[in-house]
């Protein structure tokens, strides 16, 4: 009989990698290399769809699975800003270098209009994804939602799921032409939400077979639906939850296995920063090898997460921290955080 | 209290050698099962010629022997074999290879049994002849002395009148079945091969660790009886969810080596109930061969915060700072424990060989009261001994080592650092910090940054002029604090330092997390106590990689569901680890 302990039981050679950060890291290299590639034979997207099903999952686990009702809607509005300033950070930057300006954008509503957005950055995924924190956040202000939410997450999180899933369909917009397609979160709401339903039906401990056959024939119908069966995001969504759901974590060979964890470590910073990499490939540059340009956009991101990672680290470790430093950190570099000091509201802390 | 004691007819021989009554016939037990190990079967009968073999072979003259402690026939067989022939027998593990160099050269033994490729291989390295005292049979190595060469003298008397007290209280007989989860030269671990052997029990011999499937279907297939594990052992089980249902033979399951807290304690007796087994918490050190105390079973679940009574032929007393034993329930005081059981000492040398400095009783560095149903429970442990990962160190202990070179030197510290305070005034020349925090280190097996050393204007002490030591371990964490003063965002060692946490990222250099809550405080940026959880602290998905990766790091190995488990949880897993 294998016991989850045997997953990770020393003994053998390679190393133990939860199956989510795997996921991350490919979804996140994914999308680089489809924005890396301009000129394609066909569409490779699929890695967003992971990404925003990935950020529904880890929702769920670092926050939803809580007790607290009364934090829930803190914690989410945490994670929110957490998202939000590093973005506003690029988009701001992006109106200062192109000396235009954009409300929408700054508003982060842009995504609601069709159009190209002015930032260095695909501001529409973290766009939909803190509409839809905010959204959540003021559903479980509600404390009878909450307690209900609480005392059946699987079952509140399916019929969500439905609705929200429901509601995509019915502001689909698949015959629309592409100039004029937004991306208002009703739309992708359900891609998240399955983030969510994932985790909450795989720590269900009743009936954990039958949940996990549920749930794959769930994401394989509404994928279907969604995306129709030919298409990049169908299989890469599916195979993503049948993943999760059968081999949750996952014996990969030393090097790969650090490769995944530093790749998945870094992806938000990478989403962030990976479109101005690619401007300096070939705006800057002049390089036009679309190969190279993902390589060069993904190698800049690390060592720009790397650097301010390890700065952040280190400035912890001898000084403090606060939680402004620790929204921002992700994009700057370390030297600009002493600036930020005067600000500090947090309390200083010595480790 | 005292309990009676059953062996009392068996006390030390006046006999020149020993001979480990516990195993001194085997043969009795006919064609019982001894050993099984890969589907064969040694039989007691077997066994016995096995061990009277490796007996002769060892010669007729008394032999120090050092014996690498696997769970393999052969090395039972020769550790038997020791006894029977009388030979001081020092067990070792295989972690313990590295280590093996030193200890041989100071100790010299006659012969040095270890595994190669799989086979027991035997070498001569020193024909000297020790000075051995007549009663001495066994040597371990105790958690306090990973890494020093400090073994604890175990007698005949010592571990037949335990492992008699073991099987009298656990009730052992012939049909018992154990899967071996321990290593032996582990106390415990030699407990079980002891009271089993001593019984015509069968031990069913594994190097698989509990964690893992096949050592349950080890244990099914052939019907083992009993488990004993540690407490992380246990924590993990429980966070596997393993399913006890999986393990019908199962007639009783026994912890020892740290405290299972109370609410385990009382998840386990629960299980144990409800599945048909008796769940044991039990109590000992290294130096009692091991155990003293157990909590019979029926009062586990009224009493999951106690070790229980002594076992047959022991007594527990709690003495205060005086020294006078203390008679009222609910007062604290230092655990001693007397019985046959008491070790003969410590050997630091071959000199120590000869000698036994046993009272008859042991200090056991613990705090624990008696409660009104006469059950004792641990409270704390005495000022002088920290535990950091696990390992037992005696501050006083460090003060006279250090005192010679440097005067006045002053030692503090607590479960998670150690401060070795040197008076400004007692030194004029310069001491060299890291060359003595790694000296320190590499004695007692300890990572580099537990110790800290720090220089004060002056030694605070209290007004009966002993030494304050919580003044101590509060003007170090100020004076650390000023010495750590931020060096400058632009300057060489901030940049430095950047470069060298780069590298540790990406695994070029190993990562030096002093804790778990040194990892939340770094990466999740918020200050975390014992209790709280990496969810408690806001964690989120931004950050959630980077910690997992730093507590593989750090535990070796990282949980499902980590994220709702509290630092202390974490700690005590890491901990146990280390001990085992």
């Amino acid at each position: 009989m294998p016991h989850a302990f045997d997953r990770y039981a020393s003994g053998h050679s390679g190393r133990i990698i939860e199956t989510d950060i795997v996921l991350r890291a490919i979804a996140i290299s994914a999308v680089v290399f489809n924005h890396s590639h301009p000129v394609r034979p066909f569409n490779y997207a699929g890695g967003m769809t992971v990404l925003l099903m990935l950020a529904g999952y880890s929702l769920a686990r670092f926050a939803l699975s809580r007790t607290e009702t009364q934090d829930l809607p803190t914690v989410i509005l945490r994670f929110a800003t957490r998202i939000w300033l590093p973005c506003l950070a690029i988009v701001l930057a992006s109106f200062a270098i192109r000396r235009q300006f954009d409300l929408a954008e700054l508003l982060f509503i842009s995504n609601w209009f069709p159009g190209n957005d002015l930032a260095f950055l695909f501001v529409w995924y973290p766009q939909v994804v803190v509409q839809l924190l905010l959204c959540l956040a003021l559903v479980f202000s509600i404390p009878a939602a909450a307690r209900q939410f609480t005392a059946r997450p699987l079952a509140a999180t399916l019929i969500v799921f439905l609705i929200v899933f429901a509601a995509g369909r019915l502001f689909s917009q698949d015959h629309v032409p592409d100039a004029l397609r937004t991306i208002p979160p009703q739309r992708i709401a359900w891609n998240f939400i399955l983030g969510c339903l994932v985790f909450f039906a795989l720590a269900s401990p009743l009936a954990p077979r039958w949940n996990r056959v549920a749930l794959v024939s769930l994401t394989i119908a509404c994928a279907a639906l969604a995306f129709g069966l030919r298409s990049l995001e169908f299989w890469t969504l599916s195979m993503s939850v049948v993943l999760l759901s059968y081999w949750p974590r996952l014996r990969l060979p030393e090097s790969l296995a650090r490769l995944f964890q530093i790749v998945g470590q870094a992806s938000f910073t990478i989403f962030l920063l990976h479109v101005i990499f690619l401007r300096i490939y070939t705006l800057g540059l002049g390089l036009e090898n679309q190969s190279g340009a993902w390589l060069f956009a993904m190698c800049g991101s690390l060592l720009a997460w790397l650097m301010a990672t390890a700065t952040l680290r280190v400035w912890r470790r001898l000084k403090g921290n606060d939680w402004l430093r620790r929204s921002l950190a992700p994009v700057l570099p370390g030297s600009l955080l002493a600036h930020l000091r005067p600000l500090r509201l947090g309390r200083l802390e010595r480790h | 209290m005292e309990s009676p004691d059953p062996r009392a007819q068996e006390d030390a021989s006046e006999d020149q050698r020993p001979n480990a009554r516990f195993c001194s016939d085997l043969s009795r037990f006919d064609d019982q099962p001894a050993l099984i190990e890969d589907g064969q079967t040694i039989t007691y009968r077997r066994l016995a010629d096995l061990q009277q073999c490796w007996s002769e072979r060892l010669g007729a003259r008394r032999s120090l022997v050092f014996l690498e402690a696997r769970n393999h026939t052969s090395a039972i067989a020769a550790y038997l074999g020791c006894l029977k022939g009388g030979h001081v027998v020092h067990l070792f593990g295989e972690d313990e290879r590295d280590k093996l160099a030193e200890r041989v050269e100071l100790f010299r033994p006659n012969v040095v049994l270890s595994f190669n490729a799989g086979r027991l291989e035997e070498d001569h390295p020193h024909r000297v002849t020790h000075a051995l005292h007549p009663q001495l049979q066994v040597l371990l190595s105790t958690s306090g002395s990973t890494g020093a060469p400090k073994l604890v003298k175990l007698s005949d008397r010592n571990i037949s009148s335990n492992a008699l007290s073991i099987a009298e209280y656990l009730q052992l007989a012939a049909g018992e079945r154990a899967v071996t989860s321990l290593r032996f030269n582990y106390s415990y671990g030699m407990s079980v091969v002891n009271s089993h052997i001593a019984t015509g029990g069968t031990l069913v011999l594994t190097e698989r660790s509990a964690a893992e499937a096949a050592f349950w279907t080890l244990l099914r297939a052939h019907a083992g009886t009993s488990f004993a594990g540690v407490p992380y052992v246990y924590e993990r089980l429980r966070l596997a969810g393993f399913s006890w249902a999986d393990a019908p033979s199962l007639r009783y399951a026994t912890q020892a080596g740290g405290r299972l807290p109370p609410d385990m304690v009382r998840h386990f007796a629960d299980l144990g109930e409800r599945h048909g087994w008796r769940f044991y918490v039990m109590y000992g050190q290294t130096e009692a061969s091991p155990r003293m105390a157990y909590l019979p079973p029926e009062m586990a679940a009224a009493h999951p915060d106690c070790i229980g009574i002594p076992i047959p032929g022991g007594q527990i007393a709690l003495i205060d700072e005086t020294g006078r034993d203390i008679e009222a329930p609910d007062v604290a005081g230092e655990l001693v424990y007397r019985g046959p059981n008491v070790m003969m000492g410590y050997a630091v040398g071959p000199a120590d060989l000869g000698t036994d400095c046993s009272a008859g009783q042991l200090r056991t560095g613990d705090v624990a009261c008696r409660n009104a149903d006469g059950l004792f429970c641990i409270v704390g442990r005495t000022a002088r001994f920290v535990k950091p990962f696990g390992i037992r160190i005696n501050l006083d202990q460090i003060e006279h080592l250090l005192a010679p070179e440097l005067p006045g030197i002053v030692c503090a510290g607590d479960d998670r650092r150690i401060v070795i305070a040197l008076p400004a005034n007692g030194h004029d020349a310069p001491v060299d910090s890291a060359a003595l925090t790694t000296r320190l280190a590499e004695h007692h097996g300890l990572p580099d940054f537990v110790f800290e050393i720090v220089r004060l204007r002056e030694i605070p002490r209290l007004s009966t002029g002993k030494v304050d030591y919580r003044a101590v371990m509060e003007a170090a964490g100020s004076a650390s604090q000023r010495s750590a003063d931020f060096p400058g965002l632009m300057s060489g060692t901030f940049l430095r330092e950047i470069g060298r946490e780069m590298a540790r990222i990406v695994g070029f250099q190993e990562s030096q997390w002093s804790g778990v809550e040194q990892i939340y405080a770094t990466l999740v940026g918020q200050g975390a106590t014992g209790a709280s959880t990496f969810t408690d602290l806001n964690g989120d998905s931004l950050v959630y990689v980077e910690t997992h990766m730093a507590l593989e790091e750090y535990l070796g190995s990282v949980p499902p569901r980590w994220e709702q488990m509290s630092v202390d949880e974490l700690e005590e897993m890491r901990s146990h680890a280390a001990r085992i």
